[in-house]
């Protein structure tokens, strides 16, 4: 077995995964939802919620953790001078994937953080979802081998990668002084929230560390199924699980059960195409939603188009009934997973560099 | 940049355009211009439903709740029957169905009522909120689940057991809390 080198990079993923971990639990013991610390698709539901994009009363906010990863980004790229504006590959696939990511999440009822922060809380009932993301990247893989391509980012003129980090600060203006047509939930999950400076100082950490250490979930697995235990972020992801089951037993939020889980359902095989869809399209679109947030704050405007497909998708999922609930699945969702598999078999086709 | 007319006079529109838009920002009146189904609006028009549903369940579902604080039960369940008509779908009388019959001692037939109510209107698991019934949805959904379990392990073809179980889990993580 042969292990990554121990340098500043490999330190620099572990305190990545470990801070994720850590912070992905404690936001909730201080006010986030349950096992919702950090939640990338849940958060992208609030804030579509609160900027008007979905009417449910009890799922608007604008979560400042979101507005942190980018901006957080974007601060240690133009420190690190790793700020470039780049973009122009296959944006409108790139905009539908962001929709379908949060398709994907809505049926699970989580992003591939809240995966395994549900798991490391003891919630058996995610055990498909994680057998569905491994089997999507898996395939993304095996499309990546075949020739399937969005293409590359090329270095754009007329600095369209800071449209994404000036977004996000009108957010965070937003967030501080609420203009009318913004409005947050006074009942509900999205009433619950940790105080909003804590979220953002929690969301800018992670969001630098992120940034510097390339950090992601599904960039994780992949790496994973692709080098073995040579590569550094599943030592980073080895971190964040070990983070929160500590932080969670500490806290007294572990309880290992299959059934009556926090914003958990019992439909397993949704669960698991749901995920499925996330890690096939992670790999597509070149990592999960929370690198997508991360690339956006370094100037990808390519993950720009991601995360605001990611936004239409978390007022979609909501306004046409789509995301799932403790009840269940809806039809409508599983519809809706279903037509993102045809989406994304469809791009593998379409998007194939094939040999002459 | 700057480096023409043309430069410069867009630098100079640009500052223009910024400067106006904080001038407008900065002196507009709170009421000037604003327009129906602005946030404000919506927050208060939002909190005047949810007094005005309060008021309304208080209502006509005021007698229900006396008949059954009276300990008339079947009674209480009549008067329900009778609200169905009225306002089918509404989870108020599930949730007050549920109630009654945990009352009655039917655990299971309570917490299928609990679980068609809370699906209808989360707001019963609000602490904080005016219509929070997370008490009896606990104990309903505690003392359900051992005896679905016992039932459906000894009876596994039963459906209806099963279902029921399945609505019991429902309210547990309903009431763990977590995203919606």
């Amino acid at each position: 077995m042969t292990l990554p080198r121990l340098d500043r990079h490999f330190w620099t993923v572990v305190a990545a995964g470990f801070v994720l971990g850590l912070l992905g639990v404690l936001l909730a013991v201080w006010g986030n939802p349950e096992n919702s610390g950090i939640c990338v698709s849940c958060f992208m539901e609030n804030s579509a919620g609160a900027l008007g994009l979905h009417a449910n009363p009890r799922l608007q906010y604008l979560r400042p953790e979101l507005i942190g990863f980018v901006l957080g980004a974007a601060a240690c790229a133009i420190a690190g001078r790793e700020f470039r504006s780049r973009g122009g590959s296959a944006p409108l696939a790139r905009l539908a994937s962001g929709v379908f990511l949060i398709v994907g999440c809505a049926v699970f009822i989580g992003c591939p953080i809240k995966l395994f922060l549900r798991l490391t809380a003891g919630d058996l009932a995610a055990g498909a979802g994680v057998v569905g993301l491994l089997a999507g990247i898996w395939l993304g893989l095996k499309g990546l081998a075949a020739g399937v391509d969005l293409g590359r980012s090329r270095a754009e003129h007329g600095g369209t990668g800071w449209l994404i980090p000036a977004g996000a600060l009108v957010l965070l203006l937003f967030l501080v002084v609420p203009p009318p047509f913004v409005i947050f939930s006074e009942r509900g999950s999205a009433a619950q929230h940790a105080p909003w400076l804590i979220s953002l100082g929690g969301g800018l950490l992670l969001g630098a560390l992120a940034q510097r250490s390339r950090f992601c979930v599904t960039g994780s697995v992949r790496d994973t199924l692709l080098m073995g235990v040579r590569t550094p972020l599943i030592w980073g992801l080895a971190a964040f699980v070990l983070a929160a089951v500590a932080v969670n037993l500490a806290s007294g939020r572990f309880h290992l059960a299959l059934y009556g889980q926090p914003g958990a359902h019992l439909e397993y095989l949704w669960s698991f195409l749901g995920m499925l869809l996330v890690g096939w399209l992670s790999v597509l679109v070149g990592g999960c939603p929370f690198r997508q947030l991360i690339k956006a704050g370094e100037g990808d405007a390519d993950a720009g188009l991601v995360v605001v497909g990611m936004l239409i998708g978390g007022g979609l999922v909501q306004s046409w009934g789509i995301a799932a609930t403790a009840a269940g699945v809806p039809l409508v969702g599983k519809a809706a997973v279903l037509i993102g598999l045809a989406f994304v078999l469809g791009a593998t086709l379409l998007f194939r560099l094939r040999a002459v | 940049m700057l480096r023409d007319r043309f430069d410069r006079f867009a630098v100079l529109a640009l500052l223009l355009v910024v400067g106006a838009l904080g001038a407008l920002l900065v002196t507009a009146r709170p009421s000037a211009g604003r327009q129906a189904g602005s946030a404000p609006d919506r927050q208060v028009e939002r909190e005047l439903l949810a007094q005005a549903r309060v008021a309304f369940l208080d209502r006509h579902y005021g007698p229900v709740t006396a008949l059954r604080d009276r300990g008339e039960l079947q009674s209480a369940l009549l008067k329900l029957e009778e609200l169905d008509r009225r306002f089918p779908g509404e989870p108020h009388g599930a949730l007050l169905r549920g109630d009654i019959l945990y009352r009655m001692g039917l655990i299971d037939r309570a917490v299928a009522s609990l679980a068609v109510a809370v699906r209808g209107n989360g707001d019963y698991l609000d602490a904080s909120g005016p219509l929070n019934q997370r008490e009896l949805v606990t104990v309903a959904a505690e003392q359900g689940i051992p005896l679905l379990r016992d039932r459906v392990r000894a009876q596994p073809d039963d459906r209806q057991a099963a279902a029921v179980l399945r609505d019991a889990y429902y309210l547990k993580s309903r009431l763990a809390g977590g995203c919606e």
